[in-house]
């Protein structure tokens, strides 16, 4: 038995090399194929302004209509499925980027997220691990440990980032030939933004969206309860109760200093229709209102959150896209203090 | 729980370790570490359908040691047909019960009667076609008087849900299984590298050329009414390659796996696609299932007995069922028939055992003649594959009629070309190639790899394992369900 087990010891020990190998050897540090592409595009365009975040940044950002409000040219480097220790990778991946090149970035607008768990079934995808470095292991886990979940979830979330980790190292990952997606060549044509209504007319992944819209439309409830959420975090604000995360605060102001070291504002947005709350308000209160562009609010925006500009419960339609780029330019300008030539102000209500 | 699953990859090396480890090779602990494991491996699934497998184990376990303290002839008989009858009841029900009723409807709608009866949406168990079949085999070996039942309910419970081979067999006979169960298990390090490098070979042909091949398949299946001739050919011969990788690979991981726990099940698959005629092929493909019907079926019937009329009644008997076993629908039933068929004259002739050994056993290259009775019965097999794989006899008959209809339509090879070149691509072709040339090279063996690496040095075998693995991961189709899991 002993000799069985040290063979196979062994020969795990052996495949784990040749992976730490390949790994160190045949990974690109940006191994997701759809920001590789993007960041070709920002690195080669000239661009003033770029947006980063999650697919409420890719989906809701239309870079167009932004620049035709604020004279700007900017191009959106969202992306789908993008994890927010991920988005800070892809953040600090790109000012290390632009630091040894000639370009004319001046803004970059920074989506700010709820810090999720990671499913462990995402553990073992390259998309789900690529960005856990050391770093970002260290930062997740810290991030973990000072929120207010049971104990048991913050082990159990630890071990997932750290699983994640071991596979990133030791796993499989540098066979994964990722070919991007149908979208992303898509929004290529329209500075890196796609609606997802024009992903349907265009047919790509058309029924698992459609069947995402008709559950959306059937459960309508949902989106009022998030409202509710809006306002429950918003009370503890002022109650000054919030769940700040430090760890996350710290990050950031380390991402602004970096960034201004570079010649670059960092600004950061917060999309409406979010699951929770409770832990960006205090993060935004503490980051400043010259520095944020909040979206989210019932209140200010009450047509951020009603049912027809939605295409499903955490993305806006085409109409929605339309409203939210007029609102964010309006509000850019605001905190750039430039004044548009254009005087379209879109009134949402 | 699916063997190419994460969930699989965790639990296999726990229930492992507890097994050998925790309970010391200690034999009744052992068995309630497996039945319970069982059930876990089970329940993943759907664990409402234990209850069934439960149910089927109480019946059968009770039944058994009726059968076998019994004397009285008729009291044994009555007894064994409660068997049959729960057994194949709960089958027929979950497996069969809307095939009827429709049928019923359909047959006497055409003498203008109609019903109004309506199907109802059952969900078919996992396995239950196994399972039913492997308790079956333990209450007729009980009435046969071959084998004594066992006292232990435990050790019963834990052979019917001994999780590697219950969702998709082999189907165990109790008198090998049962046995194993109840005598105690020492830890054999051969047996357990044979197991780890048949479990290897399971997840290639799985993984590598089942579930690439899948891909292809499926999509060729679903738009055969729009593809050339050539492309449906293509299609059917995806197919047969990812059937036979899907199940063949399914039964060597369920093997290897026995094998790490000390368990020898009986081998399913014997390179069933290197058989120079339909009867080989029969003698070597799903053999748990053929056996099976050979001794609880077939000899029951007469056998062989009684003149060429009952062998070629008896034969025709067993396709059927066969086909039928595989599912409630018209174009397995016609499967099972078209095998009939071409057995037949192989029977007349007297030639249905005239291939009983290893093809070209001891040499590098088959003869001609040999080559050309492989080919030719690769090609009645892909053209039996399409009535298995379609979903209807409408489909099948269609796609069959369009593919022989059209193959002599040269002027679209220019499309086959592209799609061989552009969509299947070298990748696959290669790893096709590959895989035959191993299974070639390791046939006189047990599965591909048995006895291929004991030939080379340490570092040779390691690096052809290394590789494997590699491959598995870099070239690997997207994770499909084993298709037998339906069944």
């Amino acid at each position: 038995m002993r000799k069985f087990l040290s063979q196979l010891l062994y020969f795990c020990l052996l495949i784990f090399s040749i992976n730490f190998m390949g790994n160190f050897v045949f990974t690109n540090e940006l191994a997701d194929e759809d920001l590789n592409r993007k960041f070709g595009e920002v690195a080669n365009g000239s661009y003033d302004c770029i947006f980063v975040g999650s697919s409420r940044t890719y989906r809701h950002i239309d870079p167009l209509l932004f620049d035709s409000i604020t004279s700007t040219r900017s191009y959106n480097c969202g992306a789908a499925s993008t994890f927010v220790p991920e988005a800070y990778y892809v953040l600090e991946l790109l000012l290390e980027d632009l630091k040894g090149r000639k370009h004319g970035v001046e803004t970059i607008v920074f989506e700010v997220q709820n810090m999720d768990l990671l499913d462990p079934r995402n553990a073992f995808t390259a998309k789900g691990n690529y960005w856990l470095i050391n770093d970002y292991l260290k930062l997740a886990t810290e991030s973990i440990w000072q929120t207010q979940l049971p104990i048991a979830i913050k082990i159990s979330g630890s071990m997932t980032f750290a699983l994640g980790w071991a596979i990133n190292h030791f796993g499989f990952n540098y066979l994964s030939i990722w070919s991007g997606s149908e979208s992303i060549t898509a929004a290529h044509e329209v500075r890196g933004h796609l609606c997802l209504n024009k992903q349907v007319e265009l047919g790509i992944d058309k029924e698992p969206l459609l069947e995402r819209g008709e559950l959306y439309l059937d459960k309508q409830s949902v989106l009022e309860q998030r409202r509710r959420g809006w306002f429950r975090a918003d009370s503890l604000r002022i109650a000054e109760r919030g769940e700040l995360s430090v760890r996350h605060l710290a990050k950031m102001r380390a991402l602004i200093d970096q960034s201004e070291t570079q010649g670059i504002r960092l600004l950061f947005m917060v999309p409406p229709r979010l699951k929770s709350y409770s832990s960006i308000i205090p993060l935004v209160t503490q980051l400043g209102e010259d520095r944020c562009i909040d979206l989210s609010s019932p209140v200010q925006y009450p047509g951020f959150w009603t049912t027809d500009i939605g295409f499903d419960i955490g993305h806006l339609n085409c109409r929605g896209v339309q409203l939210f780029s007029s609102e964010l330019a309006r509000n850019y300008l605001k905190l750039t203090g430039v004044q548009s030539d254009d005087d379209r102000t879109v009134i949402v209500q | 729980m699916l063997f190419n699953s994460i969930d699989f990859a965790v639990f296999l090396p726990v229930v492992f370790l507890l097994y050998w480890f925790g309970l010391a090779e200690k034999r009744k602990p052992q068995n309630y570490l497996l039945l319970i494991a069982s059930y876990v491996f089970y329940g993943w699934w759907d664990w409402r359908f234990l209850g069934l497998m439960l149910f089927s184990t109480v019946v059968d376990y009770t039944l058994g040691l009726q059968i076998h303290r019994t004397t009285a002839v008729r009291w044994r008989k009555t007894l064994l047909a409660v068997s049959l009858s729960v057994n194949l009841g709960l089958l027929g029900f979950f497996k069969y019960y809307n095939f009827f009723i429709e049928n019923f409807i359909e047959a006497f709608s055409l003498f203008g009667t109609n019903f109004s009866i309506h199907t109802l949406s059952i969900i078919l168990p996992v396995g239950i076609s196994f399972y039913t079949f492997q308790t079956l085999s333990y209450t007729l070996d009980v009435y046969n008087r071959k084998l004594i039942p066992t006292n232990s309910f435990i050790d019963f419970a834990a052979f019917v849900s001994f999780f590697p081979q219950l969702v998709a067999g082999p189907i165990e006979r109790a008198s090998n299984l049962l046995p194993q169960f109840v005598n105690g298990r020492k830890f054999d390090a051969d047996l357990a590298v044979i197991g780890l490098r048949q479990i290897l070979w399971g997840l290639v042909k799985k993984i590598l050329i089942a579930d690439n091949c899948a891909q292809f398949s499926n999509q060729i299946f679903e738009t055969y009414d729009s593809q050339p001739a050539h492309i449906l050919f293509f299609g059917a011969f995806f197919f047969t390659l990812q059937i036979y990788g899907d199940f063949s690979g399914y039964s060597d991981i369920a093997i290897g796996v026995s094998r790490l726990f000390g368990f020898r099940l009986m081998q399913n698959f014997a390179f069933p696609y290197f058989s120079r005629d339909v009867a080989e092929f029969w003698r070597r493909w799903h053999i748990s299932l053929s056996t099976w019907f050979r001794d609880y079926l077939y000899i029951p019937l007469g056998g062989s007995k009684g003149g060429k009329y009952m062998q070629l009644r008896n034969t025709l008997v067993i396709f059927v069922v066969s086909g039928f076993w595989h599912g409630a629908n018209w174009t397995f039933i016609c499967w099972g028939l078209l095998n009939a068929l071409y057995f037949f004259p192989l029977l007349l002739s007297g030639k249905n055992r005239a291939n009983l050994e290893i093809i070209a056993a001891g040499k590098l290259f088959p003869s001609i003649r040999e080559l050309w009775g492989m080919v030719s019965t690769f090609l009645l097999t892909i053209l039996a594959w399409i009535l298995f794989r379609a979903d209807s006899m409408q489909q099948a008959t269609s796609y069959i009629y369009r593919m022989v209809s059209g193959i002599a339509d040269f002027e679209q090879i220019g499309v086959t070309k592209r799609f061989l070149t552009e969509e299947v691509g070298l990748r696959l072709v290669l790893v096709i190639i590959g895989f035959t040339a191993i299974e070639w090279l390791g046939r006189e063996g047990k599965f591909g790899l048995d006895e291929l690496p004991d030939k080379l040095p340490k570092p040779l075998r390691w690096t052809l394992y290394v590789c494997l693995v590699l491959l598995i991961f870099a070239l690997g189709g997207s994770q499909q369900e084993f298709i037998y899991f339906q069944f």
